[in-house]
């Protein structure tokens, strides 16, 4: 048995990608299209079970596209819901009009809303209380499926792509809602598609953070680093600690990691198979890569006295043995850790004692 | 009812595809007094986030496989039921302008690595009393 098909005309991308998310686990096949031209095509295209379509997007609007499918004798039968943003106007005797199954705000009060919509329209439930609504301007189609479905011309509208393509319509949101700071807490000039976003930030295409007031805009970060004192709170690299070498003439003061010093823990190597779904639901419960303490009794033999100071230099001077560490000065430790030492670092030194570990088995 | 009126420790969703960075956090945090939920990538905290559970706040690395830290924060506000959570964004990437875009996606706050565990501690606070204020 095929996957039911749903078409998605909406042109903010997150909203797309959600329901993408969101019906991949329902087992239902999503189509998205970023405006209505598109759309009347991947509906002829695909023959959808259910079409959402936002009422505001470049091209034929959602109300356009509802009433060409509700028009044609083929495809009335199709459930259309319409997605109004919460700040956009919404016509709901035009929703009517045009034979409208339903309508939902965006942002969605909760995405299982959606989905439990979409379900009970798609198994052609109704319970008579919400949007189900008569399909009127009924006509006969040409015998293919949407009958190759066009715009009623007198409701053909020029083409606006151009100029629509300048609105966000982002996570359901204009601009007057960024504006009003409903994202995050700063406030936004001007907002606008980036030309090519980097990998790294694969959805930020529709805000450009050079336009945002923050306490991080281009003039502090101009003046980068703040002050003279910075430098002092940075991790320190591989060749700074050469060049110490070199001017202090010892090699004692930074000496190499020995990574039987931390035999104190136990860290089990997780693959990935393991990161089931029953797994990732009992996350709470049952975290994973948990550190357990071998030996309990080492903290009663602890002999740790006053505050370190600076890890990296007191540790190897005053020559502590992890053996004689309590559970709470190791955790000391490993915050300051994450304090001086940049993630790939500690990257680096856990595959190292994993590899260590696991040669000792 | 919330979670703080039934007894129940509120939770905070920790996203990081470190283990050992997602372990020290879980320590700090559980030291505030809140259940961890930690998830070690983007698509894993997305599906915890639909899960039903509440967060009092959620922490994530910006740089995660299968969906970026920005990227959830603006899933997040696609539903008004997520978008009340406040985010805190951190990352080990020098790249100035993430700040910009964790911002305009939608984060509360920004921390870049390396943090000390006072920072954090109270970059969390602040989050959660401001949300909790907002709120009422």
């Amino acid at each position: 048995m095929s996957k039911p098909k749903l078409l998605l005309a909406d042109d903010s991308l997150t909203i797309q990608k959600v329901v993408n998310l969101t019906f991949a686990d329902e087992g239902i096949e999503v189509f998205t299209v970023s405006d209505g031209d598109a759309a009347m095509r991947k509906f002829n295209e695909v023959a959808p079970d259910l079409v959402l379509a936002d009422v505001n997007m470049p091209g034929p609007d959602g109300y356009q596209i509802c009433e060409a499918i509700k028009q044609d004798e083929l495809t009335k039968h199709i459930p259309v819901i319409l997605l109004v943003g919460s700040f956009e106007p919404f016509d709901e005797e035009k929703a009517r009009s045009v034979g409208a199954d339903d309508f939902l705000t965006k942002p969605f009060q909760s995405i299982r809303q959606l989905v439990s919509r979409v379900s009970d329209l798609l198994e052609g439930k109704t319970d008579g209380n919400d949007f189900p609504l008569p399909v009127e301007n009924e006509t006969v189609s040409d015998g293919s499926f949407g009958g190759n479905l066009e715009m009623p011309p007198n409701e053909q509208q020029p083409d606006t792509v151009a100029e629509s393509s300048e609105n966000l319509g982002d996570v359901g949101m204009d601009d007057e809602m960024i504006q009003s700071s409903q994202i995050g807490s700063l406030p936004i000039d001007e907002v606008h598609r980036f030309e090519s976003a980097p990998v790294y930030q694969s959805f930020a295409e529709d805000l450009d953070p050079s336009s945002i007031k923050s306490p991080y805009n281009s003039e502090i970060i101009a003046d980068y680093p703040p002050d003279e004192n910075w430098a002092k709170t940075q991790p320190l690299s591989k060749a700074d600690l050469e060049e110490f070498r070199k001017v202090s003439g010892t090699d004692k003061t930074t000496p190499d990691l020995n990574f039987d010093e931390l035999d104190l823990l136990e860290i089990p190597q997780v693959t990935d198979s393991e990161l089931t779904e029953r797994e990732i639901s009992s996350a709470s419960a049952a975290p994973p890569n948990d550190f357990t303490l071998k030996d309990e009794t080492i903290i009663e033999n602890q002999n740790v006295t006053g505050e370190i100071v600076d890890p990296q230099i007191e540790t190897v001077n005053n020559t502590i043995q992890p053996e004689h560490l309590s559970a709470e000065s190791v955790e000391a430790i490993a915050s300051r850790v994450v304090e001086k030492l940049s993630g790939r670092v500690i990257k680096q030194i856990v595959r190292e004692v994993i590899a260590q570990m696991e040669r000792r088995k | 009812m919330n979670q703080e009126q039934s007894g129940e420790q509120a939770r905070v969703l920790v996203a990081d595809d470190d283990p050992a960075i997602l372990r020290l956090i879980k320590t700090i945090v559980e030291k505030e007094g809140y259940t961890v939920v930690p998830a070690r990538d983007g698509k894993e905290a997305y599906k915890l986030l639909q899960s039903g559970e509440q967060f009092a706040a959620a922490i994530f690395d910006v740089v995660m496989p299968y969906i970026q830290g920005t990227e959830l924060v603006r899933y997040m506000h696609s539903e008004k039921k997520l978008m009340k959570i406040p985010v805190l964004m951190m990352t080990a990437e020098q790249n100035p302008r993430l700040s910009g875009e964790s911002f305009s996606a939608g984060a509360v706050a920004f921390l870049p690595k390396p943090f000390t565990t006072s920072q954090l501690q109270m970059m969390l606070r602040t989050c959660v009393r401001k949300n909790q204020v907002n709120q009422k």
